[in-house]
């Protein structure tokens, strides 16, 4: 598909593009690729609004004692950041790169169900606001995991009830994206494109899919349980009248460990379209991959309980849930090897996605050795729910996934709006990013490790020098975030067209034109090859080689 | 101009810079957690030759990774590099090694566990409620041979869910601070009057959560005479940070005065 072949055939629906901007074009829209542009800066938003609880919970943390927020204000900003950055952050960034992409990268024109996804679209953004207005209405105090009995004990709390039918609206639209994402690419593959065919990000998409159906309605279901507990005395976690505390902790991480997969899927998906393209050469192990995908999204389900090894439940299931978490480190692992095969004997080009690429895999790597070690049962007694913990996540969450979505966003910026970012801004990004982080995740592994519990807002004196040093860490994070919005402001100001594959990318959705017409293809792809046709046949290169010695 | 020559430096530097920030300022003046008890002993070897094997595998990441970047950059548009599509020899290599490792580790963590799971069956038990926002401590001791003693349930009990304990009071009671003998094992009884809290004791490296309703355990033998830090874990509400008391393991003998003088403080 070229340029020249969108060009010569106009389209009935382009008049919209020729119109100019028209409110009712977006809110109303069903096509896949603005709904995509609306996740995501819905979801920019909350990342700053996420950030900022942070910034005042760390500047709360910056000396001990300092008394900044009153103790239940800090539980709000200890809940609200959590909920945020994973509900209203992630997710929807995920979701929003996954609309815009994915139906291009299998050559369709939309989703299955394209109502459905605007309907998804604007139960999130109503999710999103009833979440924004407990900052009015009180915010809830219980942490993002909002353990029972705690959850339940205070009736009076509005900002709990607010915050649940947030999260059920959340839910609902999580789940009927996961639908939408499994039968668009079970049903509207182009013609050629088998399950193998497909790019690995799609392959992450179906997995993803898969997740968000199965694990969203267990919280659900643990979240309504809490409300009616709440309101109308039907005490499942009341151990006074025969309930069970733990019974919610079973529920809410069945769904909150394949929760954590559902934020890193997609990133295992970004980073595996972005390094064979700036290797120049096909991803390494290519089945290994898509299958490391479906082993590790199974597993997801099976490893629940690792987190309540410390609970109190029966000492006689914690082995085999320590050894299902081990397990898990074997695919993740065969995916970082495969990684780093992809660029052996490559041409390396440093582009912002890739600069992006080559920081995830260093603190995704840091982040999944610590995930080892929490497993470990002897380890996590000590390990768990302390600042130990936070700094793990933390790896996972921003150096895994929000490194990725920063790739996937230097990476597909070009196709969604015709630009490139600029290169210097973005390396100033990347570094400031990088540096404010490890300053700020680091130290916390000690910190924990030394005896200092997670969410609290003060702590001994001896843990001073370090949290210091997270504070400025942070800071430094959330200011190099400035860099990133003025790359955007200057860029779109700029208007400096790029071109339609500006990375030289063999996938699909770089082979219809930018901006992309309506119905993305006039004519739909036929695919006859895999998805990393890149470099030269290894028979080539080396009689290329040996010439040169020979 | 100087931008860009102020950027080269940088780029330069940077690697070198990061890694001078993050190991040096906010090193603690004591990096390690002493082990003070027989089985926090064996959880600290545990804790660093799993980092030590992290350390070995994150250099592997990382100097791929420098490899890579000078030896396999592309020096003009338009290169391309060799078309490999895997190595099945490889893959096998890079999920048979981590297994084995993750293997052996499994193994030795239940090993570890394994003493844990198994209290010896006559102890002093300290019986832990935990309440927002603080801990009371009862004193008890158990033996399978009390007659006419009270039982308790002890549910999640370590090895044996079903078995129950045969306890005795011994008439002491405190609040915010306690004491337990050197070198005697000694067992907590861990439970709650409202919400969840935790029972953490940093230096013994374990931690037990405290649930209404539920009396979980953990046991251990303390070796080093000294006082020590108990801390709530898990939120529990707005004094959780301030969640606190004070553990001091003191010599046999002074024990037993210590808890003479709580008796008759308790019966007076
Ligand atoms: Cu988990
Ligand atoms: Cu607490």
């Amino acid at each position: 598909m070229s340029e020249t072949a969108a060009l010569a055939q106009p389209h009935h629906d382009q008049e919209e593009h020729r119109g100019g901007f028209r409110w009712t074009n977006w809110l109303f829209t069903t096509d896949h690729k603005k709904i995509g542009v609306i996740y995501m800066l819905v979801a920019f938003f909350f990342f700053f609004v996420g950030g900022a609880l942070a910034g005042v919970m760390r500047a709360q943390l910056a000396a001990p004692d300092l008394h900044l927020v009153g103790n239940t204000t800090f539980n709000g900003l200890v809940s609200m950041h959590g909920t945020i950055m994973i509900f209203l952050w992630v997710m929807p960034m995920m979701s929003g790169l996954i609309n815009f992409v994915m139906p291009l990268q299998i050559g369709t024109r939309d989703m299955a169900f394209p109502r459905l996804n605007a309907l998804s679209l604007w139960i999130f953004v109503g999710g999103g606001i009833v979440l924004f207005s407990t900052f009015f209405l009180g915010m809830p105090t219980a942490g993002w995991t909002s353990y029972a009995p705690l959850s339940v004990n205070d009736p009076h709390e509005v900002g709990m009830d607010v915050w649940i039918l947030g999260i059920e609206m959340l839910g609902i639209s999580s789940i009927t994206t996961g639908l939408n994402f499994v039968v668009t690419i079970m049903r509207l593959r182009a013609p050629g494109m088998s399950l193998f065919k497909m790019p690995l990000f799609v392959w992450s998409t179906l997995v993803t899919g898969w997740l968000l159906i199965l694990a969203m309605p267990a919280i659900a279901v643990a979240l309504f349980a809490v409300f009616t507990e709440r309101h109308f005395g039907v005490d499942f976690f009341n151990a006074a009248r025969g309930g069970d505390p733990i019974l919610y902790q079973h529920l809410f991480w069945f769904f909150g460990h394949p929760e954590v997969y559902i934020l890193i899927m997609p990133a295992f998906g970004i980073i595996s379209e972005v390094i064979p393209v700036f290797s120049r050469k096909p991803i390494f192990g290519y089945k290994a991959m898509a299958w490391s995908m479906i082993a590790i999204a199974f597993l997801s389900f099976l490893v629940w309980a690792h987190h309540m090894f410390t609970s109190g439940m029966d000492p006689r299931l914690t082995l085999p849930f320590m050894i299902m978490t081990m397990v898990v480190a074997i695919p993740t692992g065969v995916k970082m090897f495969n990684w780093l095969a992809t660029m052996w004997k490559g041409k390396l080009y440093f582009e912002l996605p890739m600069v992006f690429a080559f920081g995830f895999l260093v603190t995704f790597a840091l982040g999944g050795f610590t995930g080892v070690m929490l497993a470990i049962i002897p380890l996590d007694l000590q390990l768990t729910e302390t600042y130990f913990v936070v700094g793990h996540m933390h790896y996972v969450m921003f150096g895994g996934s929000v490194l990725a979505i920063f790739a996937g966003l230097y990476f597909w910026f070009p196709k969604i709006t015709g630009y490139k970012l600029d290169h210097k801004l973005g390396l100033w990004h990347f570094w400031i990013t990088l540096i404010g982080m490890n300053l700020a995740f680091f130290p916390m592994h000690w910190l924990g490790l030394l005896g200092m519990p997670r969410r609290v807002a003060n702590y001994d004196p001896s843990f001073a020098a370090s949290n210091l040093w997270v504070s400025v860490g942070g800071f430094i994070m959330g200011l190099a975030q400035l860099i990133l919005v003025a790359n955007f402001i200057i860029t779109m100001l700029k208007k400096q067209r790029c071109g339609t594959n500006p990375w030289n990318s063999v996938s699909l959705e770089w082979s219809t034109a930018t901006p992309v017409p309506p119905h993305n293809f006039d004519v739909l792809p036929q695919v006859t090859e895999g998805p990393y046709h890149y470099g030269i046949p290894e028979e080539e290169s080396s009689t290329k080689e040996q010439a040169r010695h020979g | 101009m100087m931008v860009t020559t102020l950027l080269r430096i940088l780029r330069r530097t940077f690697p070198w810079l990061l890694a001078a920030l993050v190991v040096t300022p906010a090193w603690p003046s004591d990096f390690l957690v002493h082990p003070v008890s027989a089985y926090s002993g064996s959880i600290d070897a545990i804790l660093w030759v799993t980092i030590a094997i992290s350390i070995v595998f994150f250099a592997l990441v990382v100097g791929i990774m420098a490899f890579v970047f000078f030896r396999f950059r592309a020096k003009k548009a338009g290169e391309e590099g060799v078309r490999i599509h895997g190595n099945v020899p490889l893959e096998i290599v890079w999920t048979v090694v981590p297994a084995i490792i993750l293997v052996a580790l499994s193994i030795w963590a239940v090993d570890v566990f394994n003493v844990e799971l198994n209290p010896p069956e006559s102890t002093l038990i300290v019986k832990v409620t935990a309440y927002q926002f603080g801990f009371d401590f009862s004193y008890y001791e158990s033996s399978p041979n009390f007659q006419g003693a009270q039982t308790v349930t002890v549910h999640n009990i370590c090895g044996n869910p079903a078995a129950f304990v045969k306890i005795r009071s011994l008439g002491v009671k405190t609040h915010g601070h306690f004491e337990i003998p050197q070198g005697v094992p000694v067992r907590f009884l861990v439970t709650s009057k409202d919400v969840i809290h935790s029972f953490w004791v940093p230096a013994f490296m374990i931690k037990r959560d405290t649930v209404p309703g539920l009396s979980s355990d953990m046991w251990l033998t303390p070796t080093t005479v000294g006082t020590y830090p108990v801390k709530c874990a898990v939120l529990c509400g707005p004094g959780h940070d301030g969640m606190r008391a004070t553990l001091k393991v003191v010599p046999k003998a002074e024990f037993s005065s210590w808890l003479a003088a709580h008796k008759t403080l308790a019966s007076r």
